[in-house]
């Protein structure tokens, strides 16, 4: 099932598709720290970020403060947005290229709702110790358990509902068992903080719940650009694939890890983002095919650029508030996610 | 490099769909396969290249055992290109034929020059040189089946395995293809094929084996193999060869 049709042309250079996609992203990551409930004038914010590498170059004509909203409150947020929508696009890329389903997502594929679990676990059972290190840990433990076991009911059998149905049931018991986890455990304001980490906001965004999810990422876009020759093999069918030399068996599995680890980590530090790894995926394969190579990179540019944008929303949509970034990408995503199954439908009548 | 196949016996569904088969293919050699639908052919062809192992028997290329070989050497020894080639990802010819070049290249080796050399001497082989930029999706089956078979020729192997190449493709391109297959076995590689038109495997192959019901019943050159009593028993039809010309009169 082919969801978005390319249009058969010859696509620019790769580079320049990159390049430009860079500067978009760079564009908008400048303007979700300039917006917001205190407006910060755009030289502000350049001069900001400029003066603690070229100290005593720049004029400091700002407050303290807005520094201090600068490097401490926006920036990490932005980042923030920039690692976990690249990492959610990426690992719906490559869920989408393994399965050869256009439909396979971290959230749809239960992976996201396996990672809530067990950090949730975590956080009501108190085991908050751990720190930012073995969240991400834990997350990527229910993540690939939540996959393995979607994979195991709903097999190869490159059925759409069937695997869909697999991921929304494996999901299903995953919230069940938060839920229960919740009403058994839960002191205090643990459900209230645990429910809005589920809705996917990136307001508690810190520099340190920075490192994992970002090494995690900048490791797997290199990956995906050394190895997507390779990874293109997973296009083919998997006798063509074994006799170009691969096991697409294993080969499957080593990248349904990779993607466990992206949605892991993701969702350990962002809490539930729906949508990005459904419908960027699909953007970047209507930019540049599918293509491994090209696909994996621009989809993490997109994502990343995505997320940014739809935080950048959710704070000036509910200024002096802010909606969860999650809430955007799904109002976002899910009406666009329905758009593509009506034109799929048309399309196979 | 020749390929060799030895009391092969392969199980699917519980039971035995190649049934103890001992065939040989030499370098500089076309060999076809052919027998009615069902008889084995292509499973045979997919224990060739590990897609499925078999019960008992075993594949060797030369002296080398082929289950022993670790998959890249096989894939670069033995190319194959599959019945019904699938294509759902929005990939251009020349990616899709780039694929053929992985098994030369390590984990985090890039492209070379000699793969983009490979790539386009088969693009040019296939006849896809208009297609190249084409998304393959939006190809006819013909066109599908000579960008499978132009991926299998930039692995440049040894031995080349090919299931029903011709299926798709229109009467031009068939005798294309075959006639490239007969330029590749000259330049010494050796090539399996599996064909249903009797006729087209007169003209191009050196030798036929015919499998039936899991069995080799015959393998030699087409004169020695399709007698009249082949032609009845195994095809279920009436017909002679002539020389070089096979007339087929009608069903049985």
């Amino acid at each position: 099932m082919t969801v978005l049709v390319g249009v058969v042309r010859r696509r620019p250079p790769l580079v320049f598709t990159l390049l430009a996609l860079t500067a978009a992203v760079v564009a908008v990551c400048v303007l979700a720290v300039s917006l917001g409930s205190v407006w910060l004038p755009l030289g502000h914010v350049w001069g900001i970020l400029a003066e603690p590498l070229v100290p005593g170059l720049v004029d400091v004509t700002w407050s303290p403060v807005r520094a201090s909203i600068v490097w401490d409150s926006r920036l990490p947020r932005v980042a923030m947005a920039v690692v976990v929508g690249a990492a959610l696009a990426l690992a719906g890329a490559i869920a989408q290229i393994v399965t050869r389903n256009p439909l396979a997502d971290p959230y749809l594929l239960g992976v996201s709702q396996g990672a809530g679990l067990t950090v949730s676990l975590t956080m009501v059972l108190g085991v908050g110790v751990l720190g930012f290190v073995a969240l991400p840990a834990v997350a990527f433990v229910g993540a690939l358990a939540a996959l393995l076991v979607v994979l195991a009911v709903s097999g190869r059998s490159g059925s759409v509902n069937v695997l869909v149905l697999a991921g929304l049931a494996v999901g299903q018991v995953c919230g069940a068992g938060l839920s229960l986890v919740l009403f058994l455990h839960a002191k205090g304001d643990q459900a209230k903080q645990v429910l809005f980490w589920l809705a996917g906001g990136l307001g508690d965004a810190r520099w340190d719940a920075l490192a994992v999810p970002a090494v995690v990422l900048v490791l797997s876009v290199l990956g995906g650009i050394v190895a997507g020759w390779r990874i293109n093999l997973l296009h083919a069918e998997d006798d063509a694939a074994t006799a170009l030399g691969v096991n697409p068996r294993r080969f499957r599995l080593v990248m349904l890890v990779g993607v466990s680890l992206l949605a892991g980590t993701s969702v350990a530090v962002a809490g539930g983002i729906g949508f990005v790894g459904l419908i960027v995926p699909h953007a970047a394969t209507f930019l540049v095919g599918s293509d491994a190579r090209r696909l994996l990179p621009v989809s993490a540019l997109l994502g990343a650029g995505f997320l940014v944008g739809a935080d950048l929303l959710g704070r000036l949509l509910a200024a002096p508030s802010e909606l969860p970034a999650g809430v955007i990408t799904s109002a976002i995503g899910g009406p666009l996610f329905i758009l593509m199954l009506l034109r799929t439908r048309r399309r196979m009548g | 490099m020749s390929l060799r196949v030895e009391g092969l016996r392969v199980r699917l569904g519980g039971r035995f769909v190649v049934d103890g088969v001992d065939l040989a293919v030499a370098r500089g050699e076309v060999l076809g396969l052919v027998g009615p639908n069902g008889s084995g052919k292509t499973t045979l062809l997919r224990t060739l290249y590990r897609a499925i192992a078999p019960a008992s028997g075993k594949v060797y290329l030369g002296q080398l055992a082929v289950d022993e070989l670790p998959r890249r050497e096989l894939a670069r020894r033995l190319a194959a290109s599959t019945q019904e080639p699938e294509h759902a990802a929005s990939l251009t010819v020349t990616e899709v034929v780039e694929q053929g070049r992985v098994c030369h290249r390590g984990w985090l080796e890039p492209m070379r020059a000699e793969d983009g050399d490979a790539v386009e001497a088969a693009i040019r082989a296939a006849g896809l040189v208009e297609l190249r930029d084409r998304d393959v999706r939006t190809l006819s089956g013909g066109e599908r089946q000579r960008v499978s078979i132009a991926r299998a020729l930039a692995v440049r192997p040894e031995i080349l395995v090919l299931d029903e190449p011709t299926n798709h493709l229109d009467l031009r391109h068939q005798l294309g293809v075959l006639g490239l297959l007969r330029e590749l076995a000259a330049e010494g590689l050796a090539v399996l094929l599996t064909l249903h038109d009797l006729r087209l495997a007169v003209s191009y192959c050196d030798r036929i084996a015919v499998l039936d019901k899991g069995n080799l019943t015959a393998v030699g050159t087409p004169a020695e193999v399709l007698d009249e009593g082949l032609l009845a028993e195994v095809f279920g039809v009436r017909g002679h060869l002539r020389g070089s010309t096979l007339d087929i009169l009608g069903p049985v």
